[in-house]
């Protein structure tokens, strides 16, 4: 949870982005503003779940589909990040094969480039780490897609719960059982971890 | 001990990725004002609707499964088990007053053995990976959440399992296959392992949950609104209320499930005492006594069937196991009926996903194990 937070784009004194929504409704250049506060934002959570070229298509769709549904916003919700990213999550949920595939590839990916295996320190670290990220980014894979989603939209997006509520519209309570379900899964697996585990995995 | 986040675990597993270049950027601005009927969709979103649509032909294949009753299987027989329809509502009214005597304390600790993965081995045998943990989840949002869990280690997941695998020649690695992973695996018996800490601070919980009232008074709230307990126990059906004119039937199978997860976690007396009313008036859920719960001691088990999703055909029932003496909740688990889906390879009658609940209630203690 080191991540810097998003870099908020100063609004007009009194101007939210529900307000900005509601005068697209007649000049629809003013969404411009919403594309361009939250556009990069978008684009980097699905790069994250997905991969750099899908988050071309997907963020964009996102702001196209939002674009076309900006009448039916909540004028009562001040910020419009829930909604793009329930529009976004909705996206993703298309390409659950390739968030798959995603997770498989981590759990097998050295982490920085790999060790070098001149310093045994260092062996010892990295190998530690990936004893971690292996069955870490299995249990993710292995997560309920709607889970995966809570988890993600808090931890990445870093999106209240309240937040997370509204992008997909759930009940509040919802969202903390799946969060605390996801949590404990990858306990499970991060509990697994320990070095006299005996397993290996094949393909 | 090593203290461990899992959340900052999670989040050092995604690289940070390049921002969209100026092109992508310009070229998305333009996109979204174009009328989509007339533009021309990228392949990737055009495979994505085409799934989107067998996905939707898949939900309504099972909600048409779920409601149908139709040719039922038969359901398996345990040794021991019989069913007692006629004494079922009377412990869960008697669990309900129970439940509502208890007081809140400072934490609600939740200690349990699972084998939440199991493995279908060659030799017809089931195979689990265990774990045991230790919830500690405070009633304040300004205390620290902990949660100690440790392995218990890979082998035979029953005494029926044990017994196979022993004919099998006790082979100590085998090549195994689950439902979440569609590659073979191979396993090897393992022991219990060390005891893990995750601690979450009361300054992280409040930072991540941006609130400042413990979540679950927030699902206490929603418990207490009309309609608010199915809604609590079952979100999916509202949502699927709003999506489509037909109501979803939650099936059996499911209520349970919801149920388990809030007799099971930091819940208000009153909530708890609700849902097993709630539980007594279930259509579906009949009652079997004499069921034998993970650790071997036997209940009275709530019974739900319930069908896996995506038209595998795979059936099973699940029990929600409830000592009808301390109406404590022992656990939970799953019996197939009839392979497919989740389960692959293990055989009908075969009792898999173990749960069972060592403790679970309010305690003024600090959290420790």
């Amino acid at each position: 949870m080191t991540a810097p937070p998003d870099v908020a784009i100063p609004s007009p004194e009194g101007v939210d982005d529900a307000s900005v929504i509601e005068r697209s409704w007649h000049e629809p250049e003013r969404f411009g503003a919403i594309f361009d506060a939250y556009f990069t934002e978008i684009h980097r959570y699905v790069a994250r779940r997905l991969d750099v070229h899908v988050a071309d298509d997907i963020a964009a769709e996102t702001f196209h589909a939002a674009f076309r549904k900006r009448r039916t916003y909540d004028l009562t919700r001040g910020d419009a990040r829930p909604w793009l990213y329930g529009i976004a999550t909705n996206l993703i949920g298309r390409h659950r094969r390739d968030e798959t595939r995603k997770y498989r590839a981590l759990a097998r990916l050295p982490i920085d480039g790999g060790a070098t295996g001149h310093e045994d320190r260092v062996a010892a670290r990295v190998s530690a780490q990936q004893q971690v990220r292996g069955p870490l980014a299995d249990a993710v894979a292995g997560l309920p897609a709607k889970q995966r989603d809570v988890l993600l939209l808090v931890v990445l997006a870093e999106l209240s719960y309240e937040e997370v509520a509204q992008a997909l519209g759930v009940p509040f309570g919802t969202v903390c059982s799946r969060f605390n379900r996801a949590r404990r899964k990858l306990r499970e697996a991060l509990g697994g971890t320990n070095p006299l585990r005996d397993e290996e995995r094949t393909r | 001990m090593t203290d461990l986040n899992e959340l900052t675990e999670v989040r050092a597993l995604f690289d940070d990725p390049p921002a969209p270049s100026a092109q992508v950027v310009a070229a998305a601005r333009r996109r979204m004002a174009e009328d989509g009927r007339s533009e021309r969709r990228p392949w990737r979103l055009q495979a994505g609707l085409a799934g989107l649509t067998a996905a939707a032909a898949a939900v309504t294949l099972a909600v048409a499964t779920l409601g149908g009753g139709g040719s039922e299987p038969p359901r398996p027989e345990q040794p021991g088990a019989t069913e007692n329809k006629v004494g079922g509502n009377n412990i869960l009214l008697a669990a309900a007053a129970k439940a509502e005597r208890e007081q809140v304390g400072r934490y609600y600790r939740t200690r349990t053995v699972a084998e939440p993965v199991v493995y279908a081995a060659p030799g017809g045998y089931v195979v689990a990976r265990k774990s045991e943990s230790d919830e500690w989840a405070p009633r304040s949002i300004s205390d620290a959440y902990v949660a100690y869990h440790r392995p218990l280690g890979i082998g035979p997941a029953t005494g029926a399992d044990q017994a196979a695998w022993r004919k099998a020649g006790s082979p100590r690695k085998f090549r195994v296959r689950t439902a979440d992973d569609p590659r073979t695996i191979t396993l090897a018996i393992s022991g219990p392992g060390e005891w893990e800490t995750f601690r979450t601070t009361g300054a992280e919980r409040k930072r991540l949950c941006k609130c400042d009232v413990e979540p679950w008074m927030e699902r206490e709230k929603l418990a207490s609104a009309p309609g608010g307990l199915e809604r609590l126990l079952f979100p999916e059906k509202q949502k699927q209320a709003r999506l489509g004119d037909r109501p979803l039937r939650i099936d059996p199978a499911n209520r349970l499930l919801g149920s388990y997860d809030v007799l099971t976690e930091a819940a208000s007396p009153k909530v708890r005492a609700a849902v097993f009313r709630l539980l007594a008036g279930q259509p579906g859920i009949t009652m079997v006594d004499g069921v034998r719960d993970m650790r071997g001691r036997t209940g009275v088990a709530l019974v739900g069937r319930g069908t896996t999703i995506g038209g595998a055909g795979g059936v099973f029932d699940v029990q929600l196991i409830i000592d009808p003496k301390t109406y404590q909740v022992l656990g939970k688990q799953y019996v197939v009926v009839t392979k497919g889906g989740r389960f692959p390879g293990v055989q009908p009658g075969a009792v898999v996903e173990r749960h069972a609940v060592l403790e679970a209630g309010w305690t003024n203690e600090s959290p420790h194990h």
